[in-house]
């Protein structure tokens, strides 16, 4: 038995009302602008909160989310300040993160495309094409210049695909954090988030792969590291599949583990440390250790509840 | 359910190597004098695995070596009640199983066995837990015809969230059910129950979770169970046998333990650590590999 959509639904809402009271802490323009690490951990934080409001965007059903309607007003906001926007061109290192707040804008119809030839001239410099990294990042870049329409001579999908970890389904025995982080984004960007099928994938390859991914979203529960869980419950809606008695028993295990504030805990988070923590300390710590957790899980609450529900009245038709 | 994914060519090799390791650490036993009968007694256990279960050229004959220096260590030692007791029930029996299964008795092993059947006569089960507890020992006094022939065993069945979040505790209660519920895989478990269902789509997470924490012990059990149950979980098998035998040494034995050794600093010299540490797992190891990469054995109906 499948869980039912409200459910996934109220746990997504409460997840925004979170980021909703956060808001101000994903500004990348608070650091100071000689703090580049911390202007980057910001610009990071507010990457992810646009790719969730370019998902729930693409979903939307009439009136769009009230919550996702202010998050793109702030988006909007910071974007349209030279300071933040010159940096794309100040900084080509951290291009891919500078740009995706065009690219959400611009895929939520928040802007026109007058920044696209300022953006394409920077990436035509060559550099950012240039810089090494692996298969599973060259893929998160081409899902990202496709979606912002710049022009790239990337390979195609399937050619990137075959170089990363998860086509060559290694033991799941052996997979670190990191390798399972790649697993996940490498099916998040590959199917464009559940978009695109994987129907180039020959039986036996997708059944390695919905295996490895149903072995980990047990074993990373067990381990309470929700951060994995909901993005290998991201991978479900990515593949279209929900694995028998995992998938129900993850979800509700996810669900009791959102804190009273909407907030999902990260892997490194301590209710105990951030008891001991003074108000303003405790808010900056809460966030740098749930901020990631808690959009992953807003997004799998949302995509997944979407995806369900479609099927919950397919089946009151029936 | 097949399982004959291992070509017999790899199989025979795992199995010559584990047997020449385990003759081997007899020999250095000798040499240094150790007549400790437990070891002796799951060298000997090893060796009927790598000659019975793994390898079908019928030889024996390093079992029966081996059952030579069991007979003339028994018939010598001085306190042969109390290095018995500390051998265990389990392993006396399966020797005991061993040396009949080439028609051999010793009067020790023989009183010992009786001895045992007889108390678990006197002995009435508080629960089902406490049953399954007791099953192991009576199914070999049953194969040694010192038992009436077993009822029919059930299991306590856990809630899908206990079972996923299951703790070293219920785990270890969870694999006594399933041997006993199944008789080592002689009794079909109703595949429609839902909770058959739920355990068959946990338990290779619970296997490779295992496996992932190093927790070689716990990985096998449950990977026998996954035998026991008859289900055919081709992938997780697969995964694990492919990790159980990157787990051998090139001398023979199982494990690198030598990591979490370091860590215990502790002095004890290489010929204890394999007895102590490494010939208990290689034994487990080699059972494993057997019952999972040859369906036609079970270790403890063997003999």
């Amino acid at each position: 038995m499948s869980i039912p959509s409200q459910q996934l639904r109220v746990f997504s809402a409460h997840a925004l009302d979170w980021i909703g009271q956060n808001l101000p802490l994903f500004d990348p323009l608070i650091a100071k602008v000689d703090n580049q690490p911390a202007s980057i951990y910001h610009t990071k934080a507010m990457g992810e909160l646009g790719l969730l409001c370019l998902l729930c965007y693409r979903y939307r059903e009439g009136a769009s989310d009230m919550h996702i309607e202010r998050f793109l007003d702030f988006i909007q906001r910071i974007w349209m300040q030279p300071a933040y926007k010159e940096r794309i061109a100040r900084n080509p290192a951290y291009f891919q993160i500078y740009a995706m707040t065009y690219v959400v804008l611009r895929q939520c119809r928040r802007i026109d495309d007058t920044d696209q030839a300022y953006i394409q001239r920077i990436l035509e410099q060559g550099y950012v094409m240039a810089t090494e990294t692996t298969a599973m990042r060259l893929l998160d870049r081409r899902h990202m210049l496709d979606a912002g329409n710049f022009y790239h001579r990337l390979p195609s999908y399937e050619d990137l695909y075959e170089r990363t970890l998860l086509a060559q389904t290694p033991s799941a025995i052996y997979l670190t954090d990191m390798d399972v982080y790649a697993i996940t984004h490498t099916l998040f960007y590959f199917t464009d988030f559940g978009r695109y099928a994987t129907d180039t994938w020959d039986h036996l390859h997708l059944h390695a792969v919905q295996w490895t991914i149903k072995t980990l979203l047990g074993v990373y529960t067990r381990h309470q590291h929700w951060d994995l869980v909901a993005e290998l419950l991201l991978c479900c809606h990515c593949l279209h599949w929900q694995p028998a008695v995992v998938f129900t028993l993850v979800w509700e295990r996810l669900m009791a583990a959102q804190l009273s504030d909407g907030a999902l805990p990260g892997p490194r988070y301590s209710a105990t440390c951030s008891a001991e923590l003074a108000e303003k300390e405790k808010q900056d710590y809460c966030f740098e250790q749930n901020y990631h957790t808690t959009i992953v899980g807003a997004m799998a609450g949302f995509l997944i509840s979407q995806w369900l529900k479609h099927d919950e009245a397919g089946a009151k038709e029936r | 359910m097949e399982y004959r994914f291992l070509s017999a060519e790899r199989i025979k090799d795992l199995s010559t190597c584990a047997r020449k390791w385990l003759v081997a650490l007899q020999k250095e036993r000798e040499r240094k004098h150790h007549t400790a009968l437990v070891a002796t007694l799951q060298i000997l256990s090893g060796l009927w695995i790598c000659e019975k279960g793994l390898s079908d050229e019928g030889a024996l004959s390093a079992i029966r070596t081996q059952i030579q220096i069991v007979l003339q260590q028994i018939d010598t030692l001085p306190e042969i009640s109390a290095a018995l007791l500390h051998a265990g029930p389990l392993l006396v029996l399966t020797s005991t199983g061993i040396l009949h299964a080439l028609q051999i008795q010793n009067r020790h092993l023989e009183a010992f066995a009786s001895e045992i059947a007889h108390s678990l006569q006197c002995h009435t089960d508080q629960n089902d837990a406490d049953a399954n507890e007791l099953f192991l020992t009576r199914f070999l006094l049953y194969r040694l015809h010192l038992h009436p022939p077993l009822c029919a065993y059930g299991f306590r069945e856990l809630a899908a969230q206990e079972l996923l979040l299951a703790d070293e505790r219920i785990l270890r209660s969870l694999t006594t059910d399933i041997i006993a519920a199944t008789q080592f895989g002689q009794i079909k478990i109703a595949t429609r129950n839902q909770f058959f269902q739920t355990l068959t789509a946990l338990l290779p997470t619970l296997i490779i979770d295992a496996f992932r924490g190093y927790h070689l012990e716990r990985g096998m059990e449950l990977l026998r169970c996954l035998r026991y149950l008859n289900v055919a979980k081709m992938r997780s098998i697969h995964t694990s046998v492919d990790f159980l035998l990157a787990q051998q040494q090139s001398c023979g034995k199982f494990g690198f333990f030598a990591p979490d050794l370091a860590l215990l600093q502790s002095s004890a010299t290489s010929f204890e650590l394999d007895l102590k540490i490494y010939l208990p797992y290689t034994i487990s190891f080699l059972w494993t590999l057997a019952e999972i990469v040859q369906p036609a054995f079970t270790l403890v109906t063997s003999f």
